[in-house]
């Protein structure tokens, strides 16, 4: 006893176009301590597309191995104070697993009084 | 002979890339036991990786991002008992045996730490002599006298005898707690035979005296397991701070030896503690080499 099913098959098919991010990140990464891809990994992945903008802040924290900082950033404000700033903020929405894009713009507020 | 790091060093290390990717690593490992691993690049060690940092790190990490960079430079020549310090002291998982430009081999801390655990004494605790041999010669090199107190039970045959080896065992144990007890930063202790012990101090003669009188004190005072009468006689050797020996580790061994027969000579004596007389060691080195 044969019985045969009739029946087609079609695929539909979508496709979203973006430009592609030049680099890949922002101007700070937070990685966690057992995130898939480490602070190294992503330095040299920067390192590759924009040279020798970024660079590597290991940290002593419970949950963020360290951060990847663009180099430009510590020209506007002390090291210390941004990257306490950074972790004070980045501990709030990271876990351990995580790795986080942070934009950070810095304006500097400059007033002076001229004596004519 | 006290050993150094190129008898027990790891001449076939594993060697990791960099940039390899954990997982790979850890299949590696699942394959073939190892301690650690030495991790290069561009021909260049830049780190090492454990056992540990394997089963931390999230296994699409490379391996740069797992590796630690607690590892130092050594000469093949250093002893096990510095390779211990600077593990303890530096705080670092692996030791390599020679300079950036060419590795030879590897020690880490469960190596030195089997090693060293061939020198300790299973019934008392204690080093052995070897450990002693060491401190001595740290001493000598940093220009201090040195002494050595050999300490020796009195009749302890007759103890084993009268009592059994199971009460021997414990009388050596307790004699071993108080002379312990009695060492401070400046003097160390070691069983070196049966019921011998030895003690280095960096003391002139009447210091060393006196700290043994004071370690024979305390065994005369010591209310010995079911009271067996227990005391020990003590010999004395010693070098002044002046003058270097010729071969260190050979001048040791004889002064130790004098040591020893002095204390036989307090035993038969009966007098606790006896002195060695003063002697040139190197010439009595190149005597005995005649």
């Amino acid at each position: 006893m044969g019985s045969s099913m009739e029946g087609n098959k079609k695929i539909e098919l979508t496709m979203r176009l973006s430009e592609f991010e030049m680099p890949p990140m922002q101007d700070v990464l937070i990685v966690g301590k057992m995130a898939p891809i480490g602070a190294e990994a992503a330095r040299r992945m920067v390192d590759i597309l924009s040279p020798d903008q970024y660079m590597i802040k290991k940290t002593e924290h419970p949950i963020i191995e360290a951060i990847v900082i663009r180099k430009s950033l510590l020209n506007m404000m002390p090291e210390d104070k941004l990257i306490a700033l950074i972790l004070e903020e980045g501990e709030k929405v990271t876990n351990e697993t995580m790795i986080v894009r942070v934009q950070l713009n810095i304006t500097i507020l400059v007033s002076k009084s001229i004596e004519l | 002979m006290i050993r150094c790091v190129a008898d027990i060093m790891i001449k076939d290390f594993p060697v990791v890339d960099a940039l390899a990717g954990l997982r790979h690593v850890q299949n590696m490992a699942v394959r073939n036991e190892f301690g650690s691993l030495v991790v290069m690049e561009s021909n260049k060690v830049v780190g090492v990786l454990n056992y540990w940092d394997l089963v931390k790190s999230h296994p699409n990490r490379i391996v740069a991002d797992a590796m630690s960079e607690k590892f130092m430079y050594i000469a093949p020549e250093m002893t096990v008992w510095e390779a211990k310090e600077m593990l303890d002291e530096h705080c670092v998982e692996l030791l390599l045996i020679g300079n950036q430009q060419a590795v030879c081999g590897m020690v880490n801390q469960p190596l030195i730490d089997a090693e060293i655990g061939q020198h300790r004494d299973l019934l008392t605790g204690l080093y052995r002599s070897d450990y002693i041999y060491y401190q001595a010669i740290k001493l000598l090199d940093g220009g201090s006298a040195i002494s050595f107190i050999f300490l020796d039970v009195n009749n302890f045959g007759r103890i084993d005898k009268e009592y059994g080896h199971i009460y021997g065992d414990k009388i050596l144990q307790e004699i071993s707690a108080l002379l312990k007890n009695k060492m401070n930063e400046q003097t160390y202790l070691s069983r070196f035979g049966g019921d011998e012990f030895l003690v280095l101090t960096p003391y002139n003669i009447d210091e060393c005296c006196s700290f043994a009188e004071n370690l024979l004190h305390s065994v005369v005072c010591h209310h010995f397991y079911k009271d067996i009468p227990v005391t020990i006689s003590a010999g004395i050797a010693k070098k002044s701070a002046e003058g270097s020996l010729e071969d260190p580790f050979s001048s040791l061994l004889q002064m130790v030896n004098r040591a020893s027969l002095a204390s036989t000579k307090a035993k038969k004596n009966k007098s606790e503690l006896v002195v060695a007389d003063d002697v040139d060691f190197n010439e009595e080195l190149g005597r005995m080499s005649l």
